[in-house]
């Protein structure tokens, strides 16, 4: 998927991932009695992309779609089980505890949970102190304390002076989001990777944080890679957007173009299933996908979605579609985009520019038959 | 909607705790909607929209109190009798509570998976409500209302031997909806009903709920923090803030017209999928201190257009804009003669 990386040129590459796979045993007994045999859910399956500095990247999908265990592996909490993922052109050599230690330094992980990811019984002088110690970034409490401060403010917590000694209990969820923020930004990451940031928040606060990793991003020149399920604040902040379905990428592309013009029947669906209140009354097109996400212990043949798909076509089920280039480093993967489409894809709402013909431009995808 | 009056709470307050340390969770709020409406309740975590609904249906528990105000629910009497017998919920007796919930009012809260009993299959659960409201039942009778109600929400049948934890999100809280419809309630409160639930199960669901309305016409209270969500789904719309109804109207005049400076900041906090990629402010600030509310407008703190007055006294309810729409109503001394230049351009 040499594509995957969406616009070419820009800035810098931080970090590529390149045919990420992560396979998890399944310990469920019931299953593997009913089938025996070694039982994997495909968590995530092929995934590739590229993360650059100064640059957000949203990777959107439903829950079980596979795109936290992406950011788990990428924040290096989880051990990838095939695919390369290399930092600044290189492979890191995990097995290292020093490897993993400086690999950490680089980059930092948000949760989705502020009331969780905070310790209780620790002020937020000691959350925002420790990644400093531990990677030797302040020599003296002295010296972690004034870091602390400057952090605080950075992260707009101020005053900073009352904020430091108190206990996570005694801030709000987005304050306890800045604290977090704060911490992963104290040992001066070049990547960050933030899980849902905003779903626990407040809606009246949501915005804020969203506004401020923005900043962040921009001025500590951070390449983000933003997790969520909400396509609408992934098209707020993100430049490039990847959609995720059951492990696998099915779209990606700048922000505008898979938003406002989306290929794939799925990106559709998500866009059309979004509240948009917007949108004049009635346009909404009845939700035409029943079903649910599938098992990824036994994923589809083929396609992943073709079972859930309105426009599902005898090939969806066979072979799993290439990714067809949709021009400006917007691609899908669907056959419908390919030269054996018998129909062209029902317009959706939200799709307000024609689809390019796409037949010419076929990427250079290998294709792996499933 | 020209539909009879169903449920008129008026001056509603609850309190955590009593003396001095109280919370006031609920704050002299006055509600009313008629049958089949869908009105929707909106606010942050904290505004006490969860309790007010559990209020109404008189589920709350210690340390909650309700400390004034009605509920008045008209209850649709026997055919021959004309008019509805007007009921308030707070006085009823503990018996009368048994028939009248369920058959009447019924709930669906947010959490299936905690609401639903993991240890007892689904038919088991939804012929439960049956065997205690109608004992005259059969046996077959509740068994195949139970699969009547399944295949109305859309869950297959052979569900119904299914325990909890072998459905997934979205048909756990379809399960819950065939359950708060065993009855044949005339009112349904969704306390945050789809907001565990991916977008795409959140829109199945709500379309079958309208389409489920649209068969049986019962009212819908829908709770949720997702304005966005309402603006959509609602004929009305109340919106709280610390306890309080800040703005109420119809959902459409509201999102296009919000007359009070929090729910402009709301309607401007969902970026939007469609139109031109613009910076969005949100609302500054955090959301208030139940247990230290300042004096006068607790939003004050937050607003961008506060005024003297704004941190001495609280606002009242008062019809909105201008020209004003009836049931448009907004907690704001911009809208009032008292409240300074309430020009167009202060209200935009």
């Amino acid at each position: 998927m040499s594509d995957a990386s969406g616009t070419s040129g820009g800035p810098v590459p931080v970090l590529e991932v390149e045919s990420l796979t992560k396979y998890f045993p399944v310990r469920d007994a019931s299953v593997r009695l009913a089938r025996p045999g070694r039982r994997v859910v495909h968590a995530v399956d092929g995934v590739s992309f590229t993360l650059r500095s100064s640059t957000a990247v949203a990777l959107v999908g439903e829950s079980g779609s596979g795109k936290s265990t992406t950011g788990q592996v990428v924040s290096h909490l989880e051990q990838a089980t095939s695919g390369r993922l290399l930092f600044r052109g290189a492979e890191p050599r995990f097995r290292r505890r020093s490897v993993i230690k400086a690999y950490r330094r680089q980059v930092q992980m948000i949760f989705q949970d502020p009331y969780s990811s905070l310790n209780p019984v620790h002020s937020v002088a000691y959350h925002l102190a420790r990644p400093l110690r531990i990677h030797g970034l302040a020599k003296s409490g002295a010296e972690a304390r004034q870091q602390a401060l400057q952090l605080l403010e950075r992260v707009h917590l101020t005053p900073a002076q009352q904020i430091i000694d108190k206990l996570p209990h005694e801030l709000s969820g987005g304050q306890r989001q800045r604290v977090a923020i704060a911490r992963a930004l104290a040992v001066q990451p070049s990547v960050l990777v933030a899980d849902e940031p905003v779903s626990m928040l407040d809606v009246s606060v949501r915005l804020s944080i969203l506004n401020l990793l923005s900043e962040l991003v921009t001025r500590s020149e951070l390449a983000l890679l933003y997790i969520t399920h909400d396509i609408a604040s992934a098209r707020y902040f993100a430049e490039e957007i990847l959609v995720m379905y059951a492990g696998q990428v099915l779209e990606a592309g700048p922000a505008e173009k898979v938003t406002q013009s989306p290929a794939h029947p799925y990106t559709q669906l998500l866009i059309s299933a979004a509240p948009n209140p917007d949108a004049a009354a009635g346009t909404r097109p009845k939700m035409q996908s029943p079903g649910e996400a599938p098992s990824l212990i036994d994923p589809p043949s083929g396609c992943r979605f073709h079972p859930r798909c309105p426009h599902a076509m005898a090939i969806c089920a066979e072979k799993e579609p290439p990714a067809f280039r949709q021009g400006g480093g917007h691609w899908a993967a669907c056959w419908l985009l390919g030269d054996g489409a018998t129909q062209p894809p029902q317009p959706s709402a939200a799709r307000q520019t024609p689809r390019p013909a796409a037949s010419t431009e076929e990427c250079a995808k290998e294709q792996t038959d499933a | 909607m020209n539909a009879e009056l169903l449920l008129e709470v008026s001056g509603l307050s609850v309190d955590y705790g009593s003396g001095p340390g109280a919370v006031h969770a609920v704050d002299r709020v006055d509600l009313a909607f008629r049958r089949g409406e869908v009105l929707g309740l909106a606010g942050e975590s904290g505004s006490g929209k969860s309790t007010l609904a559990h209020a109404m249906t008189r589920l709350l528990r210690p340390p909650a109190v309700v400390t004034g105000g009605s509920v008045r629910y008209h209850q649709r009497g026997p055919a021959s009798a004309a008019g509805d017998r007007v009921v308030d919920i707070l006085a009823m007796s503990e018996a009368q509570l048994r028939r009248f919930r369920w058959e009447q009012v019924a709930v669906v809260f947010q959490s299936a998976m905690n609401a639903l009993n993991p240890v007892i299959d689904v038919r088991s659960q939804l012929v439960d409500a049956m065997r205690a409201h109608e004992p005259r039942m059969s046996r077959a009778d509740r068994n195949a209302r139970a699969a009547e109600l399944l295949d109305l929400v859309g869950v297959s049948t052979d569900r119904l031997r299914s325990y909890p934890h072998q459905l997934s999100g979205g048909m756990r809280q379809r399960v819950m909806i065939a359950m708060a419809l065993a009855l044949n309630p005339d009112l349904v409160i969704m306390d945050e009903p789809t907001t565990a639930l991916d977008v795409v199960t959140q829109r199945q669901i709500l379309e079958k709920l309208e389409e489920l309305r649209v068969e049986f016409g019962f009212a819908t209270v829908f709770i949720t923090h997702d304005l966005s969500l309402l603006l959509d789904i609602a004929d009305s719309i109340a919106i709280m803030y610390a306890g309080r109804i800040v703005e109420t109207g119809p959902a459409k005049r509201v999102h296009a017209e919000p007359a009070h400076p929090y729910s402009r900041g709301l309607i401007n906090s969902f970026p939007p999928l469609t139109g031109a990629r613009r910076e969005l402010t949100g609302i500054p600030g955090f959301p208030p201190d139940l247990r230290a509310l300042p004096p006068g407008c607790p939003f004050a703190p937050r607003c961008g257009q506060v005024m003297a007055i704004c941190r001495e006294q609280y606002p009242p309810l008062v019809p909105a804009g201008d020209p004003g729409e009836p049931g448009h109503l907004a907690a704001c001394w911009l809208n009032t003669p008292q409240g300074a230049p309430a020009t167009e351009g202060s209200l935009r």
